[in-house]
């Protein structure tokens, strides 16, 4: 097992606000190994994102507040990194696409200018000329066409998907180590959601990024992970490979993802949607957070009183799960063909 | 960009002529050019009647619009009804004097509400925030008649304690101002209370509104993208939150200008300088329409000339509204 | 499989309440007192609104508070300057009148006055904006064509235009004639109000129930706009002072005998700056109300309008 490239230990972020503390990621910790593509999956809220942007810095703090943890990446913590430092790490060693390229990119300067000051900022002393051309190359990597006079023109000129791999293109400028990618599909249409996952697996295949690919779209973590993080209510819950995670989960919260997705190959009456509403990060359910929409709970104590501890199910080390009676889920009924996973 | 400016100039010049006949009507049919001579004891019947022949005040309104037009475009705007005096010379000299205290005040307020803006954001809720704050609230619900007082009373006060004259607090120059350079600095020294005066007005409003717009701006996803790609922190706020901050900023001072030339309006009165303001109101004093007409038409004119400086550097700023 | 323990909502209770095992409990109010609870927090806007409140009793009972009348001469103490003992807290002015007395009478007309302003406009207003964004196409083109062309003219100069010719000195003539320049505001907002809740779904089903246009107007959509009209209202009340003021110190606005505070001023302004309290007092009165009035309003943005991504000033 090589080493990993990022590592992250009890992590815990909290924010204040008018109604009180609320603990966004509670004691996560996953490793991200050099070449893999790390799928973290969960609802709105459970702080999928809030790891990776701590992790970078990029949380205002106030309101938020990384209570404690480590992340070590390349020998040093970034938590506890001088600002100065971690600037330099931030879209060079590990850069980042988010959810909706319109707002996420400024709309009064150009396509060109943007990715280049990011060329710029991490290798200084790169000249106008030779920016504008990597520019250029970067982005006919990532299928935008007329690259040469697209590099002139506004966000507001650019399509839905064209943006987004614009970003894309920013992203990779500088050949990082680590690329996260925030929801890189949500905003777009089904037909462009596709070719974007054609650019992000190019991509990965170019610069050999370790990619942690955050999302709720269950379908694109079939297509693109390696392996899985589950989280929920900011706890890591589950964590496998993406086809032990489809095809033999061990933790309630993800049997029930599993099956409420729509299913093309079988006759459906019903959609099975996981019953009951995410829970209160300000004051979350005693015992184990999923226990108050659990169907493996069947009302029992522990589930109610005592937190599960993520650890080793019986099938390896190499699948952890956060649940007191992971052996009791021996699903094999639930069966997805995952994709060949990038 | 070029056809954007063609566009916008020359809407502004159809507003224009519609402009000038609402100003004309309206003022026509609510005023009698008459009426201060007809309140004279010793004006016969005939001077009334040659006066009204040469003012063309017997023809339908259109007429006299165009006749009007004619006198403004070729003959100076006309001549004025008690004194027969050409209406353009007067109205440009206080032009010239009214455009000196309104520019430097508004160059100034923009320059000074633009830094305590963007400080304040970035440094929400310290105590430079909160004074500001309270000042922009204080100075937004002070009258600027009021304000221009006080800071006469001020000057007078200091002046009976210390004997110190601090700064004039009436017209435009001294009795014997000299010429070239001390002419301009006894200029400014009068000026110094009228302008501050009209900048704490505007100050007090634009700050608030760069506040609010940077504030929103350093929150947006773009800022956290240049933060993302490890830009400085000065590089982030200066290149791109400031920047898209500024742009609402353009509109609100395009749209202030009509309080912004009230305030002009009374701080001329109140320190008595020779400008547009004053002449207006001595101008409604005696009730002569022909330099009210007058004064309206130039005024919006500047009002355009201002709204379409605004629009042009509005596309310059964002990109976003160039094509439509 | 084993049945899963749904969680059930509580029978249905007078106070609605809804409970699962982490205890979360949501009591179910009305739109009214959620709104009175955000403008409470804003301990500024609750002052201010008490300190209105006792301002406009004093302007109401003007008769009974005051002091003196206020045209009332006390030759013994001509242009005395204020002093706590006594009877003239705000001392006299020039022909020996008390000055507080004149001030609380200044402050019952100026207040008058922006009331005035601030329903006439608001009732132009929001009629103009109702029909020209409810009904759209021609009718919205050309009303909106026509409050262009009133918000483009500066303010001051057509107000006193119209003062000169249409007569002033009556506060209430002077009320309409800056209600006639202040509804354009009003309008706008409104306006776009109608436009985007007339496609709303209860439009529609009021109209398949057989309502007229008039109905929907009034009973259905305009409740929705309660909250910006009311803020707009009160940002007008403060405009209304201060430029009612402006007009009355230039001349053009209420007229003597009925003292209003910038008339106060204009008078105070001809005794050169020896008694500096005749124009001190009226101006900090303006300042206060005016202030009072937008802290009240700001707390009343935040308590209507809370859904406006605003930035706590």
């Amino acid at each position: 097992m090589p080493e990993p490239v990022l590592s992250i230990r009890d992590l815990t972020v909290e924010f204040g606000t008018e109604d009180g503390v609320v603990r966004a990621v509670t004691g996560v910790s996953y490793d991200l190994y050099p070449g893999e593509v790390l799928g973290i999956v969960g609802e709105s809220g459970s702080g999928k994102s809030v790891s990776m942007l701590s992790v970078l810095g990029l949380i205002p703090q106030p309101p938020g507040r990384i209570v404690e943890g480590t992340a070590n990446f390349e020998g040093e913590d970034l938590l506890k990194m001088p600002k100065g430092k971690l600037r330099d790490v931030r879209g060079g060693k590990v850069s980042m696409i988010f959810q909706d390229p319109m707002t996420s990119l400024n709309p009064v300067l150009t396509i060109g200018d943007q990715i280049s000051e990011a060329i710029k900022a991490h290798r200084p002393g790169t000249n106008d000329n030779a920016a504008n051309s990597r520019t250029v190359e970067l982005l006919e990597m990532v299928g935008v066409p007329f690259a040469e006079r697209r590099v002139q023109q506004y966000p507001h000129e650019f399509s839905g998907g064209m943006r987004q791999r614009a970003m894309i293109a920013m992203a990779i400028a500088n050949d990082p180590t680590i690329l996260v990618a925030d929801e890189p599909t949500t905003a777009l249409d089904v037909t462009i959601q596709a070719q974007i996952v054609e650019v992000l697996k190019a991509a990965q295949r170019e610069t050999h990024a370790a990619t942690v690919l955050i999302t709720h779209d269950l379908g694109l973590i079939a297509e693109l992970a390696d392996r899985v993080v589950v989280m929920y209510a900011g706890r890591v819950v589950e964590l496998a490979d993406v086809f032990t995670i489809f095809n033999a989960p061990r933790h309630p919260y993800t049997v029930g993802l599993m099956k409420s997705l729509a299913r093309l190959d079988a006759d459906q009456e019903w959609l099975e949607p996981i019953p009951g509403q995410p829970p209160s990060l300000i004051t979350p359910p005693p015992g184990c957070a999923f226990h108050p929409r659990c169907a493996q709970s069947q009302g029992r104590e522990i589930c109610r009183t005592e937190l599960p501890e993520l650890r080793p199910s019986s099938d390896g080390g190499d699948h952890l799960s956060a649940c007191h009676f992971a052996d009791e889920l021996t699903v094999t009924h639930v069966r997805v063909a995952a994709g060949a996973g990038g | 960009m070029l056809t954007f400016v063609v566009r916008r100039l020359l809407y502004s010049v159809v507003v224009l002529i519609v402009a000038s006949f609402l100003i004309f009507a309206f003022v026509s049919l609510v005023s009698d050019p008459l009426a201060f001579i007809r309140m004279t004891p010793d004006v016969s019947e005939q001077t009334l009647q040659n006066l009204e022949d040469r003012k063309h005040l017997n023809e339908p309104i259109p007429v006299r619009y165009l006749y009007w037009v004619q006198d403004a475009l070729t003959n100076q705007f006309g001549t004025t009804t008690v004194s027969d005096r050409p209406i353009l010379p007067d109205l440009w000299r206080v032009m010239k004097n009214t455009i000196q205290l309104v520019v430097v005040a508004e160059l100034l307020a923009i320059l000074v509400a633009v830094g305590i803006g963007v400080y304040s954001a970035l440094r929400q809720y310290s105590a430079f925030d909160y004074t500001a704050t309270t000042f922009s609230f204080v100075g937004l619900a002070t009258p600027v008649f009021w304000l221009a007082l006080m800071f006469q009373v001020l000057v007078v006060y200091i002046y009976n304690w210390t004997g110190h004259r601090l700064f004039p607090i009436s017209n435009l120059n001294d009795v014997d101002p000299g010429t070239g350079l001390t002419f301009v600095v006894d200029r400014a020294h009068h000026l110094v209370l009228p302008v501050l005066v009209l900048m704490i007005a505007s100050i007090a409003t634009y700050s608030r509104y760069m506040r609010a717009s940077m504030l929103e701006v350093v929150n947006a996803d773009y800022v956290r993208t240049a933060r993302a790609k490890g830009l400085s922190e000065k590089q982030v706020t200066m290149k791109h939150a400031f920047r898209n901050a500024l742009i609402p900023l353009v509109t609100l001072v395009a749209l202030n200008f009509g309080a912004l030339l009230a305030g002009a309006v009374v701080t001329e009165t109140v320190f008595a300088l020779d400008g547009m303001g004053l002449y207006f109101i001595n101008a409604l004093g005696v009730g002569d329409p022909y330099p009210i007409m007058a004064w309206l038409m130039i005024t919006a004119v500047i009002v355009v000339v201002f709204n379409l400086v605004a629009d042009i550097t509005y596309g310059y700023l964002d990109p976003r509204v160039r094509y439509d | 499989m084993t049945e899963q323990p749904v969680p059930q909502p509580a029978t249905a209770s007078p106070d609605l309440t809804l409970t699962y095992d982490a205890g979360v409990e949501l009591k179910a109010r009305s739109q009214w007192s959620y709104a009175r609870m955000r403008f409470m927090r804003h301990r500024l806007a609750v002052a201010s609104l008490i300190a209105l409140i006792l301002i406009g009793l004093v302007a109401i009972f003007a008769d009974r508070l005051a002091p003196h009348a206020y045209d009332a001469l006390d030759l013994n103490n001509i242009a005395s300057p204020p002093t706590l003992e006594g009877n003239h807290w705000f001392g006299t002015d020039f022909l020996g009148r008390d000055y507080l007395s004149r001030v609380i009478y200044g402050i019952r007309t100026s207040l008058y006055v922006a009331l005035l302003v601030a329903f006439v406009a608001t009732a132009i207003g929001t009629t103009v904006g109702a029909v020209s964004g409810y009904y759209g196409g021609q009718v919205d083109n050309l009303l909106m064509r026509f409050t262009d062309l009133i918000l483009t003219l500066p303010f001051l100069a057509v107000l006193l235009v119209a003062s000169v010719y249409l007569g002033h000195g009556n506060p209430t003539r002077v009320g309409f004639i800056l209600a006639f320049l202040f509804w354009t505001g009003l309008a706008r907002i409104v306006r776009g109000l109608f436009l985007s809740l007339r496609e709303k779904e209860f439009v529609e089903a009021a109209k398949a129930a057989g309502a007229s246009d008039l109905r929907i107007i009034i009973r259905h959509i305009l409740p929705n706009c309660i909250g910006p009209i009311v803020v707009t209202m009160t940002l007008i009340v403060a405009l209304a002072i201060l430029t009612e003021a402006a007009l009355s110190f230039l001349g053009f606005g209420i007229q003597p005998p009925q003292p209003a505070l910038g008339k106060l001023i204009a008078e105070g302004q001809t005794e050169g700056f020896s008694l500096w309290w005749l124009v001190t007092f009226p101006g900090l009165m303006i300042v206060l109300i005016a202030l009072a009035v937008n802290f009240v309003g700001d707390g009343l943005r935040d308590a209507l309008d809370p859904t406006q991504r605003r930035v706590r000033a």
